[in-house]
Protein backbone atom coordinates (compact mmCIF):
# COMPACT_ATOMS: atom_id res chain seq x y z
CA UNK A 1 0.00 0.00 0.00
CA UNK A 2 1.09 3.39 -1.15
CA UNK A 3 0.97 6.67 0.75
CA UNK A 4 -1.52 9.29 -0.24
CA UNK A 5 1.17 11.39 -1.40
CA UNK A 6 2.88 8.47 -3.81
CA UNK A 7 0.22 6.97 -6.04
CA UNK A 8 1.30 3.55 -6.41
CA UNK A 9 2.72 2.56 -10.21
CA UNK A 10 2.70 -1.58 -11.45
CA UNK A 11 5.74 -3.10 -10.61
CA UNK A 12 7.87 -4.18 -13.60
CA UNK A 13 5.99 -7.86 -13.66
CA UNK A 14 2.82 -6.05 -13.35
CA UNK A 15 3.29 -3.60 -16.53
CA UNK A 16 4.87 -6.76 -18.08
CA UNK A 17 1.99 -8.93 -17.50
CA UNK A 18 -0.60 -6.26 -18.54
CA UNK A 19 1.48 -5.28 -21.57
CA UNK A 20 1.21 -9.15 -22.58
CA UNK A 21 -2.65 -9.20 -21.73
CA UNK A 22 -2.92 -5.85 -24.30
CA UNK A 23 -0.82 -7.36 -26.90
CA UNK A 24 -3.61 -10.44 -27.28
CA UNK A 25 -6.50 -8.33 -26.91
CA UNK A 26 -4.30 -6.29 -29.91
CA UNK A 27 -4.07 -8.98 -32.08
CA UNK A 28 -8.03 -10.15 -31.18
CA UNK A 29 -9.01 -6.67 -32.04
CA UNK A 30 -7.62 -6.24 -35.42
CA UNK A 31 -11.12 -6.31 -37.41
CA UNK A 32 -12.09 -2.72 -35.12
CA UNK A 33 -11.70 0.70 -36.65
CA UNK A 34 -7.90 1.57 -35.36
CA UNK A 35 -8.42 5.23 -34.40
CA UNK A 36 -11.41 3.69 -32.41
CA UNK A 37 -9.28 0.78 -31.20
CA UNK A 38 -6.29 2.90 -30.24
CA UNK A 39 -8.99 4.89 -27.74
CA UNK A 40 -10.35 1.50 -26.43
CA UNK A 41 -6.91 0.20 -25.69
CA UNK A 42 -6.32 3.07 -23.83
CA UNK A 43 -9.01 3.07 -21.74
CA UNK A 44 -8.66 -0.59 -20.85
CA UNK A 45 -5.14 0.05 -19.84
CA UNK A 46 -6.14 2.88 -17.73
CA UNK A 47 -9.32 1.30 -16.23
CA UNK A 48 -6.94 -2.17 -15.62
CA UNK A 49 -4.15 0.17 -14.15
CA UNK A 50 -6.95 1.72 -11.61
CA UNK A 51 -8.65 -1.99 -10.58
CA UNK A 52 -5.13 -2.59 -10.07
CA UNK A 53 -4.86 -0.01 -7.54
CA UNK A 54 -7.51 -1.94 -5.59
CA UNK A 55 -7.38 -5.47 -6.24
CA UNK A 56 -4.01 -6.13 -7.68
CA UNK A 57 -3.06 -7.02 -11.32
CA UNK A 58 -3.34 -10.39 -11.43
CA UNK A 59 -7.23 -10.09 -10.24
CA UNK A 60 -7.55 -7.21 -12.26
CA UNK A 61 -6.33 -9.34 -15.45
CA UNK A 62 -8.38 -11.82 -14.58
CA UNK A 63 -11.91 -10.13 -13.83
CA UNK A 64 -10.83 -8.56 -17.67
CA UNK A 65 -11.45 -12.68 -19.29
CA UNK A 66 -9.36 -13.65 -21.88
CA UNK A 67 -8.18 -10.65 -23.91
CA UNK A 68 -10.07 -12.73 -27.69
CA UNK A 69 -13.31 -12.43 -25.60
CA UNK A 70 -12.69 -8.71 -24.64
CA UNK A 71 -12.37 -8.07 -27.83
CA UNK A 72 -15.35 -10.05 -29.59
CA UNK A 73 -17.67 -7.75 -26.95
CA UNK A 74 -15.76 -4.74 -28.30
CA UNK A 75 -16.13 -5.75 -31.97
CA UNK A 76 -20.48 -6.80 -31.09
CA UNK A 77 -20.86 -2.92 -30.58
CA UNK A 78 -19.68 -2.46 -33.86
CA UNK A 79 -22.24 -1.07 -36.70
CA UNK A 80 -21.02 -4.28 -39.19
CA UNK A 81 -17.94 -6.05 -39.90
CA UNK A 82 -14.90 -4.59 -40.92
CA UNK A 83 -12.07 -5.97 -42.87
CA UNK A 84 -9.73 -8.19 -41.53
CA UNK A 85 -6.16 -6.51 -43.02
CA UNK A 86 -3.86 -8.75 -40.53
CA UNK A 87 -5.47 -11.69 -41.82
CA UNK A 88 -4.83 -10.33 -45.56
CA UNK A 89 -1.38 -9.70 -45.33
CA UNK A 90 -0.43 -13.23 -43.70
CA UNK A 91 -2.61 -14.72 -46.76
CA UNK A 92 -1.25 -12.70 -49.40
CA UNK A 93 2.69 -13.73 -48.17
CA UNK A 94 2.19 -17.50 -47.90
CA UNK A 95 -0.21 -17.01 -50.85
CA UNK A 96 1.77 -14.09 -53.35
CA UNK A 97 5.73 -14.73 -52.03
CA UNK A 98 6.02 -18.32 -50.15
CA UNK A 99 4.24 -20.18 -52.91
CA UNK A 100 5.66 -19.28 -55.76
CA UNK A 101 9.03 -19.38 -54.05
CA UNK A 102 8.42 -22.76 -52.98
CA UNK A 103 7.00 -23.44 -56.43
CA UNK A 104 10.53 -22.19 -57.90
CA UNK A 105 12.81 -24.30 -55.66
CA UNK A 106 11.07 -27.25 -56.49
CA UNK A 107 11.44 -26.12 -60.10
CA UNK A 108 15.42 -25.31 -59.71
CA UNK A 109 15.92 -28.31 -57.32
CA UNK A 110 13.98 -30.64 -60.29
CA UNK A 111 16.58 -29.51 -63.28
CA UNK A 112 19.42 -29.95 -61.07
CA UNK A 113 18.21 -33.58 -60.34
CA UNK A 114 17.70 -33.73 -64.24
CA UNK A 115 21.43 -32.49 -64.59
CA UNK A 116 22.53 -34.83 -62.20
CA UNK A 117 21.08 -37.64 -63.76
CA UNK A 118 22.72 -36.81 -67.21
CA UNK A 119 26.41 -36.57 -66.12
CA UNK A 120 26.33 -32.84 -65.16
CA UNK A 121 27.03 -29.50 -66.90
CA UNK A 122 24.55 -26.32 -66.63
CA UNK A 123 21.57 -25.22 -68.76
CA UNK A 124 19.44 -22.55 -69.34
CA UNK A 125 16.17 -22.33 -68.79
CA UNK A 126 12.98 -20.10 -67.79
CA UNK A 127 10.64 -19.70 -65.01
CA UNK A 128 7.59 -17.29 -65.24
CA UNK A 129 9.58 -15.35 -68.23
CA UNK A 130 12.75 -15.23 -65.87
CA UNK A 131 15.97 -16.73 -67.29
CA UNK A 132 17.59 -19.34 -64.73
CA UNK A 133 20.33 -20.73 -65.30
CA UNK A 134 20.83 -24.55 -63.43
CA UNK A 135 24.35 -25.44 -62.61
CA UNK A 136 25.78 -28.70 -61.33
CA UNK A 137 29.13 -30.31 -61.61
CA UNK A 138 31.96 -31.74 -59.48
CA UNK A 139 32.52 -27.84 -57.87
CA UNK A 140 29.06 -27.69 -56.34
CA UNK A 141 25.52 -26.80 -57.89
CA UNK A 142 24.14 -23.53 -58.07
CA UNK A 143 21.23 -21.65 -59.50
CA UNK A 144 21.33 -17.75 -60.98
CA UNK A 145 17.40 -16.00 -61.39
CA UNK A 146 16.84 -12.48 -63.22
CA UNK A 147 13.48 -10.98 -61.74
CA UNK A 148 11.39 -10.45 -64.86
CA UNK A 149 8.11 -8.88 -64.90
CA UNK A 150 5.94 -11.53 -65.84
CA UNK A 151 6.97 -13.12 -62.48
CA UNK A 152 6.85 -10.04 -60.79
CA UNK A 153 3.53 -9.35 -62.16
CA UNK A 154 1.95 -12.94 -61.26
CA UNK A 155 3.42 -12.94 -57.73
CA UNK A 156 2.04 -9.47 -57.09
CA UNK A 157 -1.40 -10.81 -58.62
CA UNK A 158 -1.56 -13.89 -56.24
CA UNK A 159 -0.81 -11.84 -53.24
CA UNK A 160 -3.26 -9.33 -53.81
CA UNK A 161 -5.73 -11.70 -54.94
CA UNK A 162 -4.87 -13.15 -51.32
CA UNK A 163 -4.88 -10.07 -49.61
CA UNK A 164 -8.13 -9.29 -50.45
CA UNK A 165 -10.03 -12.53 -50.01
CA UNK A 166 -7.85 -12.62 -46.08
CA UNK A 167 -8.98 -9.35 -45.33
CA UNK A 168 -12.24 -9.47 -46.73
CA UNK A 169 -12.41 -6.33 -48.53
CA UNK A 170 -15.84 -6.23 -49.34
CA UNK A 171 -16.66 -5.63 -45.94
CA UNK A 172 -15.50 -1.83 -46.85
CA UNK A 173 -18.66 -1.71 -48.58
CA UNK A 174 -21.32 0.09 -46.61
CA UNK A 175 -24.41 -1.79 -45.85
CA UNK B 1 -31.99 -16.58 -7.89
CA UNK B 2 -29.71 -19.06 -9.91
CA UNK B 3 -25.49 -18.19 -9.61
CA UNK B 4 -25.12 -17.67 -13.16
CA UNK B 5 -27.22 -15.30 -15.02
CA UNK B 6 -27.95 -15.62 -18.81
CA UNK B 7 -25.69 -13.94 -21.08
CA UNK B 8 -27.96 -13.11 -23.69
CA UNK B 9 -30.26 -11.32 -21.09
CA UNK B 10 -27.83 -9.52 -18.88
CA UNK B 11 -26.56 -8.49 -22.57
CA UNK B 12 -29.66 -6.75 -22.97
CA UNK B 13 -30.27 -5.56 -19.64
CA UNK B 14 -26.49 -4.20 -18.87
CA UNK B 15 -26.75 -0.53 -20.18
CA UNK B 16 -29.99 0.13 -18.25
CA UNK B 17 -28.98 -1.00 -15.03
CA UNK B 18 -25.49 0.74 -15.84
CA UNK B 19 -27.65 3.98 -16.29
CA UNK B 20 -29.36 3.79 -13.31
CA UNK B 21 -26.42 2.81 -11.17
CA UNK B 22 -24.45 5.87 -12.45
CA UNK B 23 -27.74 8.07 -12.16
CA UNK B 24 -27.45 6.79 -8.58
CA UNK B 25 -23.67 7.73 -8.36
CA UNK B 26 -20.95 8.79 -10.12
CA UNK B 27 -18.63 5.74 -10.36
CA UNK B 28 -15.39 4.51 -12.09
CA UNK B 29 -15.26 1.16 -14.11
CA UNK B 30 -14.45 -1.23 -11.58
CA UNK B 31 -16.16 0.70 -8.48
CA UNK B 32 -19.19 0.31 -10.84
CA UNK B 33 -18.17 -3.64 -11.05
CA UNK B 34 -18.01 -3.63 -7.60
CA UNK B 35 -21.65 -2.35 -6.86
CA UNK B 36 -23.33 -3.84 -9.10
CA UNK B 37 -22.27 -7.73 -8.38
CA UNK B 38 -23.40 -6.49 -4.67
CA UNK B 39 -26.18 -5.81 -6.13
CA UNK B 40 -26.70 -9.20 -7.48
CA UNK B 41 -25.39 -9.41 -10.57
CA UNK B 42 -22.52 -11.97 -8.85
CA UNK B 43 -21.10 -13.05 -12.50
CA UNK B 44 -20.78 -9.62 -13.85
CA UNK B 45 -16.56 -9.17 -14.85
CA UNK B 46 -15.26 -5.83 -16.34
CA UNK B 47 -14.59 -7.52 -19.45
CA UNK B 48 -18.27 -7.32 -19.78
CA UNK B 49 -18.68 -4.07 -18.15
CA UNK B 50 -16.23 -2.10 -20.14
CA UNK B 51 -17.66 -2.55 -23.65
CA UNK B 52 -20.58 -1.27 -22.50
CA UNK B 53 -19.49 1.78 -20.94
CA UNK B 54 -17.31 2.87 -24.29
CA UNK B 55 -20.94 2.19 -26.13
CA UNK B 56 -22.75 4.67 -23.79
CA UNK B 57 -20.05 7.07 -24.23
CA UNK B 58 -19.83 7.08 -27.39
CA UNK B 59 -23.81 7.24 -27.64
CA UNK B 60 -23.56 10.52 -25.44
CA UNK B 61 -25.59 8.60 -22.37
CA UNK B 62 -22.81 9.14 -20.26
CA UNK B 63 -20.05 11.27 -19.92
CA UNK B 64 -16.47 10.90 -18.38
CA UNK B 65 -13.98 12.87 -16.14
CA UNK B 66 -10.15 12.05 -14.91
CA UNK B 67 -9.96 12.00 -11.47
CA UNK B 68 -6.58 12.26 -9.59
CA UNK B 69 -6.63 9.44 -6.68
CA UNK B 70 -3.93 8.93 -3.90
CA UNK B 71 -3.64 5.43 -3.94
CA UNK B 72 -3.15 4.87 -7.58
CA UNK B 73 -3.50 6.15 -11.36
CA UNK B 74 -6.55 9.08 -12.59
CA UNK B 75 -9.72 7.01 -12.51
CA UNK B 76 -12.49 7.62 -15.18
CA UNK B 77 -15.86 8.79 -13.73
CA UNK B 78 -18.61 8.55 -15.35
CA UNK B 79 -21.81 10.05 -14.94
CA UNK B 80 -25.03 10.10 -17.40
CA UNK B 81 -25.80 13.22 -19.48
CA UNK B 82 -29.05 14.37 -19.96
CA UNK B 83 -29.58 12.54 -23.07
CA UNK B 84 -29.16 9.41 -20.88
CA UNK B 85 -31.32 10.50 -18.01
CA UNK B 86 -33.78 10.83 -20.62
CA UNK B 87 -33.07 7.40 -22.40
CA UNK B 88 -33.05 5.79 -18.55
CA UNK B 89 -36.33 7.01 -17.90
CA UNK B 90 -37.89 5.74 -21.51
CA UNK B 91 -36.05 2.30 -21.19
CA UNK B 92 -37.20 1.30 -17.54
CA UNK B 93 -40.93 2.27 -18.70
CA UNK B 94 -40.04 -0.25 -21.19
CA UNK B 95 -38.28 -2.36 -18.82
CA UNK B 96 -41.27 -2.53 -16.66
CA UNK B 97 -43.90 -3.39 -19.35
CA UNK B 98 -41.49 -6.48 -20.55
CA UNK B 99 -41.16 -7.87 -17.28
CA UNK B 100 -44.88 -7.31 -16.68
CA UNK B 101 -45.52 -9.18 -20.01
CA UNK B 102 -42.81 -12.08 -18.72
CA UNK B 103 -44.97 -12.21 -15.86
CA UNK B 104 -48.35 -12.89 -17.08
CA UNK B 105 -46.80 -15.59 -19.54
CA UNK B 106 -44.60 -17.40 -16.90
CA UNK B 107 -47.66 -17.15 -14.47
CA UNK B 108 -49.35 -19.04 -16.50
CA UNK B 109 -46.64 -22.49 -16.51
CA UNK B 110 -47.82 -24.74 -13.98
CA UNK B 111 -45.55 -25.31 -11.00
CA UNK B 112 -44.20 -28.52 -10.05
CA UNK B 113 -44.83 -30.80 -12.70
CA UNK B 114 -43.45 -29.42 -15.87
CA UNK B 115 -43.70 -32.21 -18.44
CA UNK B 116 -45.06 -30.96 -21.92
CA UNK B 117 -48.90 -31.72 -22.41
CA UNK B 118 -50.80 -31.14 -25.80
CA UNK B 119 -53.41 -28.68 -26.18
CA UNK B 120 -56.40 -30.73 -24.27
CA UNK B 121 -53.93 -31.32 -21.59
CA UNK B 122 -52.87 -34.84 -22.09
CA UNK B 123 -49.19 -36.10 -21.60
CA UNK B 124 -47.49 -36.11 -24.57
Amino acid sequence: MSSPATPARPGARDRWRRDVYLLRFGAAMQDHPYRQYRRIRAEVRASVDAAAADVGMRRALEDLGAPRRLALAYLDELDRDRPRWTDGAVLGAIIGIGFPAYMFLAYALGAIDTLDAAGGGSVRLSWLGAPVTATSDAGGMSVDLVLSWQGTAVSAGLFALAFALGARVWRLRRH
Amino acid sequence: MPADHDPQMLKGVLPLLVLASLAHAESYGYELVVRLREDGLTDLSTGTLYPVLTRLERDRLISSRLVASPSGPARKYYLPTDEGRTALTDRSAAWTQLVSAARTVLGRVPTGDLRLTDHEGDPR
